[in-house]
């Protein structure tokens, strides 16, 4: 069975410094070495995130990233595009556009899962 | 000497006749004072266009940018008491700045990424990265500021953020005269900005006019903060001061650019003139005591005429293209109420009836409200208030001030001085503007002074 993990924590610079890369790759090594790593990224910040829905056929971005505790994360996708207006584009083509939220944000270019 | 010297310097060469040498033989050295006013005037007066231009070369990493101008501001303060004013200031600032961006792109991780863009960006701009060689194409400076405007007011961005990066990147205001603008402190506004240049950087907002599909939309957004900046400076939410005639400038300033930028889309000549006819009467809008008094208290012989003909004479060329919108049909009730010679010489019918156009555009709530007492106006109080009393059922014009202010107006004017008196009183618990209060309270205290005189008769 796959499983996905879901990172959360407090963001700080902390995270990006050597030690912390160390940690994480050393991470990986004792994980692979059970399991088979299927995909991993980490994300850029939240303050990049834009959320994104359909409401009466209008399209709403909200700068920044989902806050509700009433809908729940149900999926993922991941998309090469051009820029963020391409992704706000195929955001909504995304079936739950017009009665959810989804949540746009940026991968971070050089993460250890990457 | 020295002022001959700038101005001619200033002059960009006509065609065929070379450059104007940078320090011909025996030309007089330049002094520090002067030099450093000149680089101020050159950052003030071309900012935008620099900033612009710059930015693409940083790929819309305007921290970089900006940092850059800054450092090619220095560079200049250094070599120009020596080398002399090269003829153009601006571009001689612009391209120093996006040689620095490119050094340092050059240094960062990033840079491989960003090489690809970078090396587009400068194919384009073959020929014109000598600062003393010919000047760019001015196709390439006005697209690049088209750029700007639209990447501010991304609708990825918030509004407050969009407001405050225009200002700053296009305006270029400094982040504590926004501050001080909008009230609060620098800390936060440098905070805000900064957050927003990462977010367009990192999140990759393109640095891009939208294509024509989504150009309208994205136009109507831009021409929101532009109205908003205005709205601002002269209808503060809270400020002392209800007019702060710097941001109202600057809309007005924006607006212009945006006119010339983009001469097809007539909801910006709209808006144009509609900011010029309301910037009209800004000096009769207060009196003595900074006081807020009503159209028809105002002294017209106040009222800004320049301003009024320039924006009529807009709104005319861009009426006759039958293309309207809601910045249009505002800026027509706005021409109106400044061709009226006197207060009873107003067009109120056609006013209620542009109000009721304008409604059907927005389907907004306040306008239906304006509409409400331009029918007053027209068609007696009563029929105002008739109108006003449907709106009433609206739970969210209940809690506007304007709505209850209209009302006491109307029954003032119809001579019912208690329930006119209430509403103002309604009114006034409602609203925040210390200077909309006092209006408020003088017109409370008028009535209620007639009261008095009413029963001591």
């Amino acid at each position: 069975m796959k499983y996905m993990f879901l990172l959360f924590n407090e963001e700080g610079e902390a995270n990006a410094s050597p030690e912390a890369w160390a940690e994480w790759m050393h991470f990986e090594e004792e994980a692979t070495k059970r399991v088979t790593k299927v995909d991993a990224a980490a994300l850029q910040p939240a303050s990049t995130a834009t959320t994104v829905c359909i409401r009466n056929g209008e399209t709403i971005l909200t700068d920044g990233p989902f806050v509700d505790t009433k809908e729940q994360l149900g999926g993922y996708y991941v998309f090469d595009c051009r820029d963020l207006d391409e992704a706000i584009a195929v955001a909504r083509l995304i079936p739950w556009a017009p009665t959810g939220h989804i949540e746009v944000r940026p991968l971070l270019e050089q993460s250890p899962g990457a | 000497m020295k002022c001959d010297r700038f101005w001619s310097s200033l002059l960009e060469p006509e065609s065929g006749i070379a450059p104007i040498p940078t320090n011909p033989t025996g030309a007089p050295r330049l002094d520090r004072g002067a030099v450093q006013e000149l680089v101020e005037r050159a950052i003030r007066d071309d900012w935008a266009r620099m900033l612009a231009s710059v930015a693409r070369a940083a790929g819309a990493d305007f921290q970089l940018a900006e940092d850059a101008l800054q450092e090619a501001s220095l560079v200049a303060l250094r070599r120009w008491p020596e080398d002399g004013m090269p003829w153009n200031p601006s571009l001689w600032l612009m391209t120093v700045a996006r040689h620095k961006v490119i050094d340092r792109l050059r240094r960062e991780q990033t840079f491989q990424r960003k090489l690809a863009e970078v090396a587009r960006e400068l194919d384009l701009q073959e020929g014109s990265t000598d600062p003393n060689g010919d000047p760019p194409d001015a196709e390439l400076w006005t697209d690049d500021r088209l750029r700007l405007v639209f990447t501010c007011c991304h609708p990825a961005l918030g509004l407050e953020a969009q407001i405050s990066l225009t200002l700053r990147l296009l305006g270029g205001l400094t982040a504590e005269e926004i501050a001080r603008a909008f009230l609060v402190p620098e800390a936060t506004m440098a905070k805000r900005l900064v957050r927003a240049k990462r977010k367009i950087r990192d999140a990759g907002i393109p640095y891009r006019v939208p294509g024509i599909e989504h150009l309208p939309q994205r136009l109507t957004g831009v021409l929101r903060v532009i109205y908003l900046i205005f709205n601002e400076g002269y209808t503060s939410t809270s400020a002392e001061a209800l007019i702060r005639p710097q941001l109202c400038d600057e809309a007005i300033r924006l607006a212009r650019l945006l006119a010339a930028l983009l001469p097809r889309e007539p909801e910006v000549k709209g808006l144009l003139a509609l900011l010029l006819l309301t910037h009209s009467r800004w000096r009769a809008r207060l009196d003595r005591v900074g006081d807020l008094l009503v159209l028809d208290e105002q002294d017209r012989s106040l009222w800004d005429w320049d301003l009024v003909q320039e924006g009529t004479a807009i709104l005319d060329s861009v009426a006759v293209e039958r293309r309207p919108g809601p910045y249009q049909v505002e800026a027509a009730i706005a021409a109106l109420h400044a061709q009226a010679c006197a207060p009873d010489q107003v067009d109120w019918p056609q006013i209620a009836a542009l109000y009721g156009q304008l409604f059907r555009m927005t389907a907004n709530p306040i306008v239906d409200l304006n509409r409400g007492a331009a029918v007053g106006m027209a068609y007696g109080p009563d029929a105002g208030l008739r109108y006003l009393d449907a709106l009433d059922q609206n739970p969210r014009l209940d809690r506007y001030h304007y709505l209850h202010a209209a009302r006491a107006d109307l029954l003032r004017r119809a001579g019912r001085h208690a329930p006119a008196a209430q509403a103002y009183e309604r009114a006034l618990r409602l609203c925040g503007n210390p200077v909309e209060r006092r209006y408020l309270e003088r017109r409370l205290r008028e009535l209620r002074d007639m009261q008095m005189r009413g029963e001591a008769n």
